[in-house]
């Protein structure tokens, strides 16, 4: 009886311990899958027409700048108002040649350029250096700054839910195909996203620059 | 060699679940900071409730090394398979605390991945009561004597 007993416990010991072997060795192999794939970098050269009419802008931006340049005013509301273009020119054209450099972007890397463009473009570009165009002396740009502010606004936002929505990633339930080209649809439309804001940003310090030709004559 | 490996399993994952205690501990600290929780206030319950496993089976585990329970110490599968756990617990809280790609990572700036680590709290009390389960059926196992053993201890 008690030999039937001690093999019956030994088999019931190994059985929960052959369960506990399967269970783990599952998380174990689905952890590994699930940190490789969320390793996984997209490729985004498909979009490299945004990245082309990004560029241009910026060097159009230039050419304002330098033909501001050329008329030799060293002071005054205009010539602050140049400085700080200058300063958002340099910054839009840093970023360009780290977009550029990259055409193979994970997860992080996404997040990270959303990040820079809020930190670099949004906190110290717009709100330190031209959000003061509400208060300035100038007509010009007293008159655009309520469609200015709306439109750089609309950017925040836009940004803020694309770096929201690429934290779907986290999901631990990462297993299938089907979620995991959601998922790395998602990542390439946010890149999009983000892209379009430096580009629309862009944009509107290339209409600044203009109004700053315009008005300095 | 088999009695080789199975000396190393034995021993190593008797050093790695303390180690897996700490971390989740730490996690699981940082996780109730977020919340707001305090520890030791009304949710010291919920707090050993994830603690409690790791304590249970490091008891045991000091058991078998102490009292020499040579029925598990020679158990290869039960040793393997417990190794296999720690493991998978470390790497629990390695991708928790140190997958920056899971992007959750970022958010609450305490640079841990709550939602996974949370996700896995369920399979770790799972893997640790079931190698608790089984250590203390084994253990009983090796204080029920056969009628063969009897005979001889009272020769």
């Amino acid at each position: 009886m008690k030999k039937f007993i001690k093999e019956y416990l030994n088999i019931i010991a190994i059985s929960i311990t052959g369960f506990i072997f399967v269970l783990t060795s599952f998380y174990f192999v689905i952890n590994y899958y699930h940190s490789e794939e969320v390793k996984k970098q997209i490729y985004v050269g498909q979009t490299d027409s945004k990245l082309i009419a990004y560029k241009d802008s910026v060097d159009k931006i230039k050419n304002n700048l330098d033909a501001f340049q050329r008329k030799g005013i060293t002071t005054g509301s205009y010539y602050n108002m140049y400085s700080n273009l200058n300063t958002c020119y340099t910054t839009l054209v840093e970023n360009y040649y780290n977009i550029e450099t990259n055409r193979y972007y994970s997860a992080n890397d996404i997040y990270n350029l959303g990040g820079k463009f809020q930190s670099e473009v949004l906190n110290l570009c717009w709100a330190l250096h031209l959000s003061s165009i509400k208060e300035s002396n100038i007509n010009n740009f007293k008159k655009v700054s309520p469609i200015v502010t709306s439109e750089i606004n609309s950017i925040s936002k836009n940004t803020n839910n694309a770096l929201e929505e690429i934290m779907n990633n986290s999901s631990y339930f990462y297993t299938t195909k089907i979620t995991s080209f959601t998922i790395r649809n998602y990542l390439t439309s946010d890149y999009n996203m983000i892209i379009d804001s430096y580009q629309d940003f862009a944009n509107i310090l290339l209409y600044l620059s203009e109004l700053l030709n315009e008005g300095g004559n | 060699m088999v009695k080789l490996l199975n000396k190393i399993f034995f021993h190593v994952k008797n050093l790695i679940l303390p180690l897996d205690m700490f971390v989740t501990v730490y996690i699981i600290i940082n996780m109730f900071r977020r919340l707001e929780k305090s520890v030791f206030g009304t949710n010291l319950l919920e707090f050993l409730e994830i603690i409690f496993p790791f304590i249970l089976l490091l008891i045991l585990w000091l058991m078998n090394l102490f009292l020499n329970h040579k029925k598990i110490q020679n158990n290869t599968f039960y040793n393997i398979t417990s190794f296999l756990v720690v493991c998978t617990i470390f790497i629990f809280c390695y991708r928790a605390i140190m997958d920056e790609n899971m992007l959750f990572w970022h958010k609450y700036g305490y640079k841990i991945t709550f939602n996974y680590f949370s996700d896995q709290i369920a399979p770790i009390k799972v893997m640790l009561y079931g190698l608790s389960i089984s250590n203390i059926i084994l253990i009983i196992n090796e204080h029920v004597k056969s009628d063969n053993e009897e005979l001889n201890n009272n020769w």
